[in-house]
């Protein structure tokens, strides 16, 4: 016997499933249009048809050198790093069960910017050392958390604040690495406040196998990361290897935030924010969660450096002081505002 | 069916309940019933696999759990725990999840798993609210959503959590006659209750745990003859003419 229909009819708004259809196209579009802002602005802006002309120009021509060696990496890196880090706190989040959780808060980036800074220290030779390094560093710090969590059955703010803690620790070890080894290139304020402006091919190009892979990862596990997200008993009732699962998404959260730190240095924000704006218009399953949120953390990243370079030009600034600068505000405004609660139950 | 040979559970060491035995067979209904923190839940998890057992196997199908793999026991046995997750998304996206177990790597639906899907929706009377979000949803009619997830498993054994918490007095015997019509289809239903004279009146089957053991696995009838039930509870059972149980103070 059917059980019958409750009378009460509230639904989604119909343009709410639309909206989350459309949402990759969108910020797909989005995403062209703000890389093709960050080739042309700068110091120097050049119009669109003198951008294309020089892409087909010979190598000699100036406008080309500038657009090839300086603002094709530098766009590359601001999209491949906030790619990263959204789709690293996509993750975490999920893992945690915490919508606080986010590489920065959690210390998994201190752990990368303190493995980062040991080996550029230690090995200055080795440009392919630093993500490595960074890697294991992210990993370690967030294996420590997500142990912490399950061993001691820590609730969700006891998390949190032990992530600040493991935090805080990691990022002394920072400022001690700093005094010891100032030379060290990726100890710099940059790196510190987290810029594009010293982005190049050679620090980029180690990390990509980390970021690809960790997104191919991510992708993969987004189904699974689904059915964890129903309560680990649940999900271990339906056949899911939840430790698994677990570790393989903290496993890709830090190969993404590994990565992005090793050549952007310590941006924060970026992956608290994004994952939290992307649910609002593309909804909480992860295989659209993740492509939106790394398509929307490439675009807002890449945006915010495009700002940094226009705002007082020919002069710029750091991209990580704007994105603080508008992200802290912003998500204030999402705890604030539109359902309370929303983000914490 | 689900077999249960002098099983032993509980947390770290120390034993919950010890040497439990007793069968929940196929086309039956059994009620876990006891007083709070006697280890109906603890028993009911032990069974779903999501508690190791300190001593003793549970059977399955005649097999034991513990040989099946994960995704194999899923489809074998559903398990709807009382705390449950509320994600952000909508009911048909929930129910499909219950065929988690019978997707392949690519965790790709076929359009037998979406009938699946659509039939547990219709049983749960929750076609309707397909696109609604799991949050926008009472506490009663998340229940009735995860109950379809349940059933979208297709499994021939069901482990219900209390699946009556939440729901109104209407919607309670519903679903008790609901459990009653897949139990009388062949499935095994095992479920934890905390009201005895619903459990009364709707199982085939009681199992009573009290002080660390089971006291008895009867039929109600049997169970009311033989004054145990009133004996743990601390309460008068009475049976009216028409065949209702009904509790009152002692």
């Amino acid at each position: 016997m059917p059980i019958s229909q409750s009378s009460c009819t509230r639904r989604l708004p119909t343009s709410s499933a639309k909206r989350r259809a459309a949402a990759p196209a969108a910020l797909t579009a989005l995403l062209i249009l703000s890389v093709l802002l960050s080739l042309r602005c700068g110091s120097q802006s050049y119009s669109l048809s003198r951008l294309f002309q020089a892409l087909g120009a010979g190598a000699a021509d100036p406008v080309r050198q500038i657009i090839v060696h300086v603002r094709v990496p530098r766009t590359l890196s601001c999209a491949l790093s906030g790619a990263a880090l959204a789709v690293a706190g996509v993750l975490l989040q999920a893992v945690l069960n915490n919508a606080m959780a986010s590489p920065n808060i959690i210390g998994v980036n201190a752990g990368a910017g303190f493995f980062a800074l040991l080996a550029s220290s230690l090995l200055p030779a080795s440009a392919a050392a630093v993500p490595a390094a960074a890697f294991l560093g992210a990993l370690g710090a967030a294996m420590l958390i997500y142990l912490l969590a399950l061993r001691a059955g820590l609730s969700r703010t006891t998390l949190v604040l032990a992530g600040i803690a493991v935090g805080g620790m990691l990022t002394a070890g920072v400022s001690a690495l700093r005094l010891l080894f100032p030379d060290a290139a990726v100890g710099s304020d940059a790196f510190m406040a987290g810029s594009f402006s010293g982005a190049a091919m050679e620090r980029l190009l180690p990390a990509l196998p980390f970021i690809f892979a960790g997104l191919a990862l991510a992708l993969i596990l987004a189904p699974d990361v689904n059915v964890l997200c129903l309560g680990e008993e649940s999900a271990a009732g339906l056949g899911l290897d939840v430790g698994r699962t677990r570790f393989l998404s903290i496993l890709a959260s830090a190969l993404l935030a590994g990565a992005a730190v090793s050549f952007a240095g310590l941006l924060s924000f970026v992956g608290l924010l994004v994952p939290h704006i992307t649910r609002r218009f593309a909804g909480s399953d992860h295989r659209r969660l993740i492509p939106c949120s790394a398509l929307l953390g490439a675009v807002f990243v890449t945006l915010c450096d495009v700002l940094t370079r226009v705002i007082f030009s020919p002069y710029e600034f750091p991209a990580g002081i704007l994105i603080s600068l508008l992200g802290g505000p912003f998500f204030l405004s999402l705890l604030m505002g539109g359902k309370r609660g929303r983000l914490y139950d | 069916m689900i077999e249960f040979r002098n099983v032993s559970v509980g947390y770290g060491t120390s034993p919950v309940l010890r040497n439990v035995s007793f069968t929940a067979a196929n086309s039956a209904l059994t009620v876990l019933v006891g007083p709070n923190g006697c280890g109906k839940t603890t028993l009911l998890r032990s069974a779903a696999r999501q508690l190791p057992l300190l001593a003793g196997s549970i059977q399955a199908d005649g097999r034991d759990a513990a040989g099946f793999e994960r995704k194999e026991f899923a489809r074998a046995v559903s398990f709807m725990p009382q705390m449950r997750g509320v994600p952000d998304i909508d009911v048909y996206a929930l129910v499909c999840h219950g065929r988690f177990p019978h997707l392949c790597l690519s965790r790709h639906m076929t359009a037998a798993d979406r009938d699946a899907a659509e039939r547990a929706m219709e049983r749960m009377g929750v076609a309707g609210w397909r696109e609604r979000s799991l949050r926008e949803l009472s506490g009663g009619e998340r229940q009735r959503v995860y109950l379809a997830m349940a059933l979208c498993q297709e499994s021939g054994n069901l482990l219900l959590d209390e699946p009556s918490a939440w729901l109104d007095a209407p919607r309670q015997f519903e679903l008790l006659e609901l459990l009653k019509s897949l139990a009388a289809e062949g499935k095994t239903v095992v479920m934890v209750l905390h009201e005895l004279a619903q459990a009364m009146q709707y199982a085939d089957r009681i199992a009573l745990l009290s002080g660390g053991a089971l006291r008895a696995a009867l039929p109600p009838g049997e169970l009311f003859s033989s004054g145990l039930a009133e004996e743990v509870f601390g309460v008068g059972l009475r049976r009216a003419p028409d065949g209702t149980y009904y509790v009152r103070p002692r």
